[in-house]
C-alpha cells in the first residue's frame, strides 16, 4: 500500500488538462510544462485541487485487503488481548478471536437498547477492548440510527454524499469558457480556482504534520484522505473554512477507524449490517461523514468572527486586501466565551482557591486552552488514551458539554503544580503536553464534577495517605471518620489500587478492633455473616465486565478460609479478625459501587419518566413511588437514610438483625469515641427507637459484643448531615409500622 | 533599590503558517531541529535565560499558530509585549506579503505606547532551501520604510544566523522594557544605549 518510491523531495503533480505543477517540499507551485509526463507519473499521490478529480474517482488507492498497515501492531500474528490486533490480520488464531469479540459484541448489542449499552460502556472505559468504538461513536453522533435495519441504506447514503460533494468541491476553470485565468473577478471560476489551490496547500501543510510519529499518519494513501476529505468539508460543509487543528480531529477518526478496520468482521455470521458499516473500502467516505458531524458541534471553536473576513481576503493572494480594522472589532469569540466560562465560572465553583490563584496571575484562559478545546483535548494525551476520553466525551453527548469539566479536572489535577508557582512556571505546565496524569482519572474526575454522583476517582487516595498517619497513632476513632468521611467516594477503577492497599489497611484497622474485638471472635463474624446484604434492583447488575468479581472470588476465599480455623486458638482471632476486615471492607466497597449504579439508572429512568406519558394517573404514581422506594433503598446503601427511616419497611431477615444490635452500645459508642463535633448528630441507627429497645433488651443480653458497634460504624457511610445532596425529602416513619 | 529587579522579556512571534516559528524557537532555545513539528494551535511558549551585557534576563519567548487570529489569543497575550519577531518563508512571496498585515494587526491589538518605536525584528527564513523566491534586497526595502526594522535571514534547520537573530531580540526586547519600566516610574536598571552597529551585526547586508 505505502509508495515508497515517493520520496524524492520534488513531486510532480499533473492536472487533468496535462498542465503540471511543480512542487517542491516548501510547498510553493510554480506551472511548467510538462504535457506528456503523464504516463510517467503513475502513483502521483500528493495532488493539487486540479488534481483531486483524477484520484478522487480512482479506484485504484481502495486497499486490496481492505487494511491499511499502521505500524503500531505486535510482531507476527499473536493474538495478545491487551494489544491491538496485528494488521494486517494473517493468523488463524486472530481470526478466531475476532469472530469471537464479533459474536459477544452482536449478542450483546441484540439484547437490548444498544445506545444506553454503549454510552455505559463508554463511560467506563470498557470500548478499548470492544469492536464496537466506530459504531459507538457513529451512534452517539447521530450518524446512526438505533434501528439496525436502517443502517445498511443510510451508510450507503453518506457515502455517496460524500462522493457528489466530493465532485462538486472540485472545479475546473476550463469547462467555464467565460471565464477568463487574469480575471480578477472575484467569482470567475480561474478566481476560485487559485482559491482552492492555497486551501489545498494549507491542507497540505497541516497534513503532512499530522501525528508525525504514528506510522500510519506517514502512509500516503491515508495522507490523501485526509487531504481530500479536508479539502471537500472546506469546501462544501464548513461555516468556517479550513482551520489548522480541524485536521487532528479528523486524523484522530481515522486512526480510530483503522483500528476499527484491524477488527473487521472476517465472519459470514456477523450480520450483513455491522460488516456494511465497517467496511474498511470506505475509510475516506466514513471517516468524512464522521468528522463532518463532529464539525457540526465544533465548529463554532474555530469561528474567528469578524476576522474570518479579513482572513480571507488576506489567503487570497491575488487580491491584495490589506486587514480591515472593522475585522479586529472587540468581542469575544464562542470559543473564548467557553474558555471565560470554564476558568471563570466552572472552576471557581469546585475549586475557588486554585481559580482564585490563576486569576491573581492573570493567566488567560485562551493561552492554554484554544489547543484543548478545539483538538477536544487531541494533544493532552497520547492517542490511545485520547480516543478513551473522546469515548466519554461523545457519551454524553453532542453538545460535548463535558469538556468543561474534563478542563476543569485537568486543572485541578495539576494544582501543585500552579498554586505558588510564578506565572511562567504555570504557563509552562498548563501547556506541557501530553500530560502525565492517567487519563481515566480525568475521565472520572470530569464526570463526577458534571454529576455528583458519579464516583470520584480520587475518593480513595485520600483516606489511604490519612490512615497511614492515623494507623501510626492508632487512633480509633478518627479512622473511622476517615471511613465515613470517604465511604461513598470509591471509583470501579480503583480496584486494583484498592486491593493493594487493603493489606496495610487492614493492619492499620486491626490495631484499633483489635482491643475491642479479641473477645469474643466467634460472635464478631457470625454478625458479620448476618450483615444485610446490598438490595440492588436485578436491572441495576450490569452486563459488563464487573470490576467486583475478583474482590468476590477473595472475599469467598477468605470466608471459608476463616471457617477452617480453630476459633478458639488466640493465632487464628488474629487471622479470623483480618480476614472478617477484609469482608467489611468488600461490602463497604461492594454498596458503594452499587450505589454508584443504582444513582445512574434511577437518573436515567427519572429522566425517561418526565419524558413519557402514563396511561392513568394511578400508573403514575405508582411509578414515581417506584423511583421513591429506589431511591430510599439507595440513600440507606449510601447511609444519607437510616434503615428505620426509609418507608419500604423490614423483611423479617433484617427486622431479625436490626434486634440483635444493641441500641444502647450504638448510642454508648457514639458519645464516647466520637469527637465533639460529632455529638449533635443524630445516632447511626434510628432502629434505637423505644419499642424496638425496649423488646430488644432481653434478647440481645447474651450476644452485644462491643464489636457489632464497631462494626456497624465501620460500615456506615458518611454522616447525613454533612451530605446536604439528598434529592428528595426524608420522612422518617416507624420502623415497626412496617414489620409484619 | 539595591537589588536589581528581575527582568523577564516578552517576545511574541508572529508570521503564516509554516514559515517556521516553531523551528526558530526551537532551534534557539533548545538547540534542536526536527521536521517532525506538529502545526501549533492557540500558542507555545518556551523560556530561555540570557546574558545581555553582563546582565542575566529571562526571556519568554512566544510561539503563536500561523493561522491563529489575534483575536482569539486576547489582547492581553499581546500587551506588554517587549519585543515582536515578524517571520516569513524566503521561498514563499506571500509570507512576506502579509508581513505588512502582521505588524499592523500586532500594533493594534499591543497597543504600545509608542508604536513607531516599537521594536520588530523580521527573520527570512528557510534560507537552506535553493528555491528562493524573495530577494534579500526586497525583504531589507520594507524593513527600512518601517523606521528600519532589523532584518535577518535565517535557518531554523541548519542553526544559520538563530542565535545572531534572538540576541538582537533580546537587546531590542530589554531596551524596550527598560523603556516601558521608565514610563511605569520603575528604575531604570538598564542604561538605554540603542546599539544601530550591534543590532546589525548579524544582518545580512
Amino acid at each position: 500500500m505505502v509508495d515508497s518510491t515517493n520520496k524524492s523531495h520534488k513531486q510532480l503533480h499533473v492536472s487533468s488538462t496535462g498542465n503540471a505543477v511543480l512542487f517542491t517540499n516548501t510547498g510553493i507551485p510554480s506551472p511548467i510544462d510538462l504535457s506528456s509526463s503523464q504516463e510517467h507519473c503513475p502513483t502521483d499521490r500528493q495532488g493539487s485541487p486540479i488534481h483531486i478529480t483524477k484520484n478522487f474517482n480512482s479506484s485504484t488507492e481502495r486497499p486490496i485487503n481492505g487494511t491499511i498497515e499502521t505500524g503500531e501492531q505486535g510482531e507476527g500474528g499473536d493474538c495478545n488481548e491487551d494489544q491491538y490486533y496485528p494488521f494486517p490480520v494473517k493468523s488463524e488464531a486472530c481470526i478466531e478471536k475476532i469472530k469471537q469479540d464479533w459474536t459477544r459484541a452482536v449478542e450483546y448489542l441484540q439484547e437490548g437498547d444498544i445506545l444506553s449499552k454503549l454510552r455505559e460502556m463508554a463511560l467506563h472505559g470498557e470500548l478499548e477492548s470492544q469492536p464496537l468504538r466506530g459504531i459507538a461513536w457513529r451512534l452517539f453522533l447521530g450518524t446512526l440510527p438505533t434501528a439496525t435495519e436502517d443502517w445498511i441504506d443510510i451508510v450507503n447514503k453518506q457515502r455517496e454524499k460524500y462522493n457528489s460533494d466530493k465532485n462538486k468541491a472540485d472545479i475546473d476553470p476550463h469547462k467555464n469558457a467565460s471565464s477568463h485565468p487574469l480575471s480578477n473577478e472575484s467569482n470567475s471560476a480561474w478566481n476560485q480556482f487559485f482559491l482552492d489551490q492555497d486551501l489545498w496547500l494549507i491542507v497540505d501543510q497541516d497534513v503532512s504534520r499530522t501525528w508525525p510519529e504514528e506510522r500510519i499518519f506517514t502512509n500516503e494513501r491515508i495522507r490523501n484522505i485526509m487531504r481530500r476529505v479536508l479539502f471537500t468539508y472546506a469546501k462544501s460543509q464548513s461555516k468556517v473554512d479550513y482551520r489548522q487543528g480541524m485536521h487532528e480531529l479528523l486524523a484522530n477518526i481515522i486512526y480510530m477507524m483503522c483500528r476499527e478496520h484491524e477488527r473487521c468482521p472476517v465472519s459470514q455470521e456477523i450480520p450483513e449490517y455491522i460488516r456494511h458499516v465497517v467496511d474498511p473500502s470506505y475509510l475516506e467516505e466514513d471517516a468524512y461523514t464522521l468528522f463532518s458531524e463532529l464539525m457540526e458541534y465544533c465548529d463554532i471553536w474555530y469561528d474567528g468572527g469578524h476576522e474570518e473576513a479579513t482572513f480571507k481576503a488576506r489567503t487570497n493572494i491575488r487580491i491584495e486586501t490589506p486587514f480591515e480594522k472593522e475585522g479586529v472589532v472587540l468581542g469575544l469569540t464562542a470559543l473564548s466565551k467557553k474558555l471565560n466560562k470554564i476558568q471563570g465560572t466552572l472552576l471557581k465553583k469546585h475549586d475557588p482557591e486554585l481559580s482564585e490563584y490563576m486569576d491573581s496571575l492573570e493567566l488567560s484562559p485562551q493561552v492554554y486552552g484554544i489547543r484543548w478545546i478545539r483538538l477536544l483535548f487531541g494533544r493532552e494525551f497520547i492517542l490511545k488514551d485520547i480516543l478513551l476520553l473522546w469515548d466519554a466525551l461523545f457519551a454524553q453527548g453532542t453538545s460535548l458539554d463535558l469538556i468543561d469539566y474534563i478542563a476543569i479536572a485537568i486543572l485541578m489535577a495539576m494544582k501543585n503544580s500552579i498554586i505558588d508557582h510564578d506565572q511562567g512556571d504555570c504557563l509552562l505546565r498548563l501547556m506541557k503536553y501530553p500530560q502525565d496524569f492517567p487519563v481515566r482519572d480525568i475521565i472520572n474526575h470530569a464526570l463526577h464534577l458534571k454529576h455528583p454522583s458519579w464516583p470520584n476517582p480520587y475518593g480513595s487516595i485520600k483516606p489511604v495517605i490519612s490512615s497511614e498517619k492515623l494507623s501510626t497513632l492508632s487512633s480509633p476513632p478518627r479512622e473511622q471518620i476517615d471511613y465515613a468521611n470517604n465511604n461513598s467516594t470509591e471509583d470501579p477503577s480503583k480496584w486494583s489500587k484498592m486491593k493493594v492497599n487493603q493489606n496495610w489497611k487492614s493492619k492499620s484497622l486491626r490495631s484499633n478492633t483489635i482491643q475491642v474485638t479479641n473477645t469474643q471472635p466467634l460472635s464478631i463474624r457470625s454478625k458479620i455473616q448476618s450483615l444485610p446484604r446490598p438490595r440492588v434492583p436485578k436491572s441495576a447488575h450490569t452486563q459488563l465486565s464487573n470490576p467486583l468479581s475478583s474482590p468476590k472470588k477473595q472475599s469467598e476465599s477468605s470466608l471459608t478460609g476463616s471457617n477452617s480455623q480453630n476459633p478458639v486458638a488466640t493465632k487464628t482471632a488474629d487471622d479470623q479478625i483480618s480476614n472478617l476486615e477484609k469482608e467489611i471492607e468488600f461490602l463497604r466497597v461492594k454498596s458503594d459501587y452499587c450505589v454508584g449504579k443504582l444513582t445512574a439508572y434511577v437518573d436515567h429512568l427519572q429522566d425517561i419518566m418526565y419524558q413519557s406519558t402514563f396511561a392513568t394517573k394511578e400508573s403514575e404514581d405508582l411509578a414515581y413511588l417506584a423511583i421513591a422506594g429506589i431511591k430510599q433503598v439507595r440513600d440507606v446503601l449510601k447511609g444519607q437514610l437510616e434503615l428505620g427511616d426509609s418507608s419500604f419497611g423490614l423483611d423479617s431477615n433484617m427486622y431479625h438483625y436490626l434486634r440483635e444490635s444493641n441500641p444502647n452500645l450504638v448510642e454508648d459508642h457514639i458519645s464516647k469515641d466520637s469527637p465533639p463535633s460529632d455529638q449533635d448528630k443524630p445516632p447511626r441507627y434510628r432502629l434505637g427507637s423505644k419499642e424496638l429497645e425496649e423488646d430488644s433488651v432481653d434478647l440481645f443480653t447474651n450476644t452485644s459484643p462491643p464489636i457489632s458497634a464497631e462494626m456497624v460504624e465501620i460500615h456506615s457511610p458518611p454522616d447525613p448531615l454533612l451530605d446536604s445532596s439528598q434529592d428528595f425529602p426524608l420522612s422518617p416513619s416507624h420502623p415497626l409500622e412496617y414489620i409484619d | 533599590m539595591s537589588a536589581r529587579r528581575k527582568v523577564l522579556l516578552k517576545v511574541i512571534i508572529l508570521g503564516d503558517s509554516g514559515v517556521g516559528k516553531t523551528s526558530l524557537m526551537n532551534q534557539y532555545v533548545n538547540k534542536r531541529f526536527t521536521t517532525q513539528y506538529k502545526a501549533t494551535i492557540g500558542a507555545d511558549f518556551l523560556t530561555k535565560e540570557v546574558m545581555i551585557d553582563d546582565r542575566l534576563v529571562t526571556m519568554q519567548i512566544w510561539d503563536t499558530a500561523g493561522q491563529e487570529r489575534f483575536q482569539s489569543l486576547g489582547v492581553a497575550f499581546y500587551r506588554g509585549a517587549d519585543c515582536c519577531v515578524l517571520v516569513y518563508d524566503v521561498t514563499q512571496p506571500n509570507t512576506f506579503k502579509t508581513l505588512d498585515s502582521w505588524r499592523d494587526e500586532f500594533l493594534i491589538q499591543a497597543s504600545p505606547r509608542d508604536p513607531e518605536n516599537f521594536p520588530f525584528v523580521v527573520l527570512g527564513n528557510k534560507v537552506d532551501l535553493e528555491n528562493r523566491a524573495v530577494p534579500t534586497r526586497r525583504a531589507q526595502g520594507w524593513c527600512e520604510t518601517k523606521n528600519n526594522i532589523p532584518y535577518f535571514e535565517t535557518s531554523a534547520k541548519e542553526a544559520i544566523n538563530v542565535e545572531q537573530a534572538f540576541q538582537a531580540i533580546a537587546r531590542k526586547a530589554l531596551e524596550q522594557d527598560a523603556k516601558t519600566s521608565c514610563d511605569i516610574g520603575l528604575e531604570p536598571n538598564i542604561p538605554i544605549q540603542p546599539e544601530p552597529a550591534k543590532d546589525k551585526s548579524g544582518c545580512c547586508t
